[in-house]
């Protein structure tokens, strides 16, 4: 009795085990033979291991390829905040905290501790104003007394613009890095 | 009825980059299977994924539909395996030289009829586990030919290999699974591998 030979029953077992050939279409001596069932038996559990045995890729897999291949910056929110948007959004949070420090405490007609605190920063400005003032000469600077609150403006704009330029060409850069 | 990777990947290139995402969504499993069969690390394997998604996203617009995108992916993942093994010093596996093609194991003189439960989680386990324990380029066609569902000539796309190779690695792949199974399990004449003639001819 002439057995099929491993490939046989290999090619076999893949066609059962994709769907491409029905068990009842098998070979009659595959049928009648044990070796050869057994055989095919053991590639049919082989080749069906084969064909699914996976290792899952991890859940956040699609996010992390989605984050390297799109810039942060380019979702709806981040669109909104990015560049621009980010220093004013900067500039708006100090405007904020530079008007809440002039406020007073409400109900109450004495000063509340913010204008204490800004009253005290005032004084120790205008101890530094005198004392540069009065060392013009010395220092050789030029003497200035309107200037010093458009000075901080520009200064600040300029700090404010400075972050965001590092935010955009570093920040993302070693975000994107580690990602 | 799905889209296929042709219709995504053309928004893709239209501008609708978050499309990409289906396609990472289709295909990281499968991927992510061929990297860990070549690298055996998973966190190697997850970063090789990534990279090779990120490569292919970005040639996208070079891709010219030669062969199917699944093809082009894992040939990328193929490549990015193949660089990361070679950084660790290890090379991808010995490539089979013998191109003979018409070779056969032979039953003859068959063992007595097997007792072993072929669907014990036992044999499952076991099976699984040497799948992932062969040498990289073994596990890689053998992961290409039946996981894959690739033909020679894909394989031969992916690998880079000659036809030859392909098929000599795809025969000597499982012909080391099945010695390995067999081995561990101790059962070789429960299988009939004591009637086989072990030899290639």
């Amino acid at each position: 009795m002439e057995h099929l030979t491993v490939e046989e029953i290999h090619d076999l077992a893949m066609r059962v085990d994709r769907g491409d050939l029905q068990k009842q279409a098998l070979p009659a001596h595959l049928i009648t033979c044990g070796d050869c069932m057994q055989e095919f038996r053991f590639q049919g559990v082989l080749v069906h291991a084969l064909r699914t045995h996976v290792h899952p890729a991890p859940r956040s897999m699609k996010r992390a390829v989605m984050n390297r291949i799109i810039p942060a910056g380019e979702s709806a929110l981040t669109k909104i905040l990015s560049a621009g948007g980010r220093v004013l959004a900067m500039a708006a949070v100090v405007a904020m905290i530079v008007y809440g420090l002039s406020l007073d405490l409400p109900g109450s007609s004495q000063p509340g501790p913010t204008s204490e605190l800004f009253g005290q920063m005032s004084s120790y400005y205008n101890v530094a104003k005198e004392f540069l003032a009065a060392h013009t000469s010395v220092l050789g600077t030029s003497k200035n007394d309107g200037g010093e609150k458009g000075k901080i403006l520009v200064m600040t704009f300029f700090v404010l613009a400075g972050l965001g330029l590092v935010d955009k060409f570093v920040g993302r850069r070693f975000i994107r890095m580690k990602l | 009825m799905p889209l296929s990777d042709q219709d995504i990947l053309q928004r893709v290139l239209q501008g609708d980059q978050k499309a990409f995402g289906e396609i990472v969504d289709r295909h990281k499993d499968r991927a992510m299977t061929l990297a860990m069969r070549i690298l055996k690390n998973k966190q190697d394997a997850e970063e090789a994924v990534q990279d090779s998604f990120v490569r292919a996203y970005q040639a996208l617009g070079r891709f010219e539909w030669r062969s199917s995108f699944s093809t082009w992916l894992y040939r990328i993942v193929f490549n990015v395996c193949s660089t990361a093994l070679t950084r660790r010093g290890v090379p991808l596996a010995p490539m089979d030289d013998d191109t003979q093609e018409d070779r056969h194991l032979e039953l003859r003189d068959p063992a007595a009829a097997p007792d072993i439960d072929l669907e014990s989680s036992e044999v499952k386990k076991a099976i699984r586990e040497e799948i992932d324990r062969l040498p990289a380029a073994y596990a890689t066609v053998l992961t290409l030919f039946f996981l894959q569902e690739m033909s020679y000539a894909e394989i031969v796309e992916v690998t880079g290999s000659p036809l030859g190779t392909v098929k000599a690695q795809l025969f000597r792949g499982r012909t080391m699974l099945r010695e390995a199974l067999a081995a561990r399990l101790g059962r070789q004449e429960t299988w009939g591998l004591s009637g086989l003639a072990a030899s290639v001819v």
